[in-house]
């Protein structure tokens, strides 16, 4: 790039340098257009969800604008006082807070041993966990509702998170299991020599190595949990404890549907989910590893 | 500083035997090289010392004390890894620093004993800095430097110069050699390089598919290998090792050789006579010799000189013969070249076993 910005002495042939530099800055435009299309892809709905949560009904349901002509909070005020929508965002938060913590330490163990130790049966073990993953929740969820009030867990957070549990530890055990492996076994073996037993080198090596394979299973365990409905719906009864995907689904009354508090309600129950991408984005940084071995 | 024995261990994976029972005493303060091909055990039975394997059989003795059962933590060792292992969340001084910390020892402690192996080895510039920010040859010494802190009973190396480049290698090696002079900590060092377990070693086990093939001091392997392993193994270029079988001619012993050809052998050459035999000699026990009478001619079929020295492949009938000359001379392919074996340096091997006759 300094010899092109350099066009003194080349002047001469300075016709060839600018049309090289012209390829450059239309292939830049092209990237950025590209790159444009695909965050207007994604954004724009994020965006309507938004402003129709601010408009007056008689709005929404007029000819579609890109801009509301008078601003109001009402579909919030409707949605957190008349139908008191933070009790099931409380909800939500307590069964995938507890699930996405359960997960995490559950499936660190199960990854560690996967990977580290050799016994009989591990392969069929591991084939296993991942079958329980791909087995579809629509196949489940009788059964499972069955199980659950056999156990005296149907209708409770209780029953939920350990439903949830079922899907989400097998997957983030089988995440894990790649993350630990991109950790150099002699890093451990070292710590083994440091004067570290075998649960300290997982837990002060392993783990702190892994650190961003671990913030990206939470956040997938996490917002599996938050976004659940199905078995929300098949195992929670009383609206004390429904989920907010479920006290969502409530809010449609029939064949009626109030899109301002809908849109409302899905604006606050994205917002965990935004502050915890936000907050995890800085632990997923690569390369943390780099340096430590020989690649 | 303690003695190491390895009385008869063995290591199976399953019904897989790997180390078909292993048996060598390593005095205080010696510095031995286990050397063999990959997959010979060498490195396995590096990693039962250190406990990162578990011993099938036999026992294994550190300072007179079984350390069979004992955890790595346990075992007062330190050990380079091939590749570093150096912690990549923490810096030079921290990596340095771990065991003692976590043996609940002193910050002013740790940061004296810290510094003074950062003297020894240099890295006293380095020490704030990350193992990413570090080239190869500096994460290799902080490495070393991580197991001298420690001041341990056993360094353990695991093929420690393998990842650098060969100019780093050849000045490592001497930093190695001299830090064990100066330290004298009994040293068991790994490696697949026959001149890095010539030129470092007290002693060499020359080992091979799990079995202990022979032990001594490099010159004492170099001169008296104990099969045609060993005399293989070790010596660069490779010895010479051709079959056939020896016929007295007066006061006169020559070798004809398997694949045609004859070549005679010194005077004092001993060896029954008619019975088939692997005769070894090292290249650069032959000499160009014109006039001498206990001669031979050989064809020329490869010259490559390297500056030093001439390393020229012949051949007599279908066997070749490698000659590794030091002085300049006139040799052309295709000729004929008048060769002599110097007296005293020939090895013979029975063929069956590959025994030193």
């Amino acid at each position: 790039m300094t010899v092109m910005s350099s066009d003194g002495p080349v002047r001469s042939k300075g016709g060839s340098v600018m049309s090289e530099r012209q390829r450059m800055i239309l292939g830049r435009l092209l990237s950025y257009l590209t790159l444009g299309i695909a965050v207007l892809l994604i954004l724009f709905p994020v965006y309507w969800m938004v402003i129709t949560s601010l408009k007056l009904p008689r709005e929404i349901y007029r000819v579609p604008s890109l801009w509301p002509k008078a601003f109001t909070l009402d579909n919030y005020y409707t949605l957190l006082f008349d139908k008191n929508f933070l009790h099931p965002i409380f909800n939500s938060l307590i069964v995938a807070t507890t699930v996405t913590v359960i997960s995490v330490i559950f499936s660190a163990f199960a990854a560690y041993s996967m990977v580290r130790f050799r016994y009989r049966f591990k392969g069929v073990i591991g084939r296993l966990i991942l079958f329980a993953y791909l087995t579809p929740g629509s196949l489940l969820f009788i059964p499972l509702s069955i199980l659950m009030a056999q156990l005296g867990l149907s209708n409770s957070l209780q029953g939920l998170i350990l439903v949830d549990l079922a899907f989400s530890v097998p997957l983030a055990t089988w995440l894990l299991q790649g993350y630990f492996r991109g950790v150099p076994r002699e890093l451990e073996e070292q710590g083994l020599i440091d004067g570290l037993s075998r649960m300290g080198a997982l837990f002060r090596i392993v783990l702190p190595l892994s650190a961003p394979g671990i913030a990206a299973v939470s956040i997938f365990v996490f917002t599996g949990a938050w976004n659940e409905l199905l078995f929300a719906l098949v195992l929670v009864t009383s609206e004390s404890q429904r989920t907010a995907p479920l006290a969502l689904n409530y809010l449609i009354t029939s064949d009626v549907l109030p899109w301002g508090p809908l849109m409302a309600g899905a604006v606050v129950s994205s917002l965990p989910l935004m502050i915890l991408y936000f907050v995890a984005q800085r632990f997923m940084v690569q390369g943390l590893t780099a340096g430590s071995v020989k690649g | 500083m303690a003695n190491l024995t390895i009385r008869d261990v063995r290591k199976s994976y399953g019904s897989v035997p790997v180390l078909h029972g292993v048996s060598i005493e390593i005095p205080d303060g010696e510095f031995v090289i286990l050397v063999g091909p990959s997959g010979c055990g060498k490195s396995t039975l590096l990693r039962m010392i250190a406990g990162l394997e578990t011993i099938t059989s036999g026992e294994i003795e550190i300072g007179d004390r079984v350390v069979n059962d004992l955890p790595p933590r346990a075992r007062d060792i330190a050990m380079v890894f091939q590749n570093y292992a150096l912690y990549p969340h923490k810096n030079v001084a921290e990596n340095m620093g771990y065991a003692l910390k976590l043996a609940g020892r002193s910050k002013e402690e740790i940061a004296k004993r810290v510094n003074a192996a950062a003297d020894i080895l240099d890295l006293k510039p380095l020490l704030y800095r990350r193992p990413s920010q570090l080239s190869g040859g500096q994460r290799q010494r902080v490495a070393m430097g991580r197991a001298i802190v420690r001041d341990p009973k056993v360094f353990l190396f695991d093929e420690p110069l393998s990842n650098l480049d060969a100019k780093l290698r050849v000045a490592m090696r001497s930093e190695i050699k001299e830090l064990h002079q100066r330290l004298r900590t009994t040293t068991v060092y790994v490696t697949h390089d026959q001149i890095e377990a010539m030129t470092m070693a007290d002693r060499i086990v020359v080992m091979h598919s799990g079995v202990v093939e022979q032990v001594g001091a490099p010159l004492d392997l170099y001169d008296r290998p104990a099969n045609t392993f060993v005399a293989g193994f070790l010596g660069s270029p490779a010895m010479n090792i051709l079959p056939g079988q020896i016929r007295r001619e007066n006061s006169t012993a020559i070798f004809d050789l398997a694949g045609g050809g004859s070549l005679q052998l010194p005077p004092g050459t001993v060896g029954e006579a008619g019975q088939p035999l692997l005769l070894g000699i090292r290249p650069e026990h032959i000499v160009v010799d014109p006039t001498g009478d206990a001669s031979f001619n050989a064809d020329v079929v490869v010259l490559e000189p390297t500056g030093a020295d001439t390393l020229i492949t012949t051949r007599i009938g279908s066997t070749d013969l490698l000659v590794l000359i030091r002085d300049r001379m006139n040799a052309t392919v295709g000729k004929p070249l008048p060769l002599a074996i110097q007296p005293g340096r020939l090895h013979l091997f029975e063929p069956n076993t590959g025994r030193r006759l």
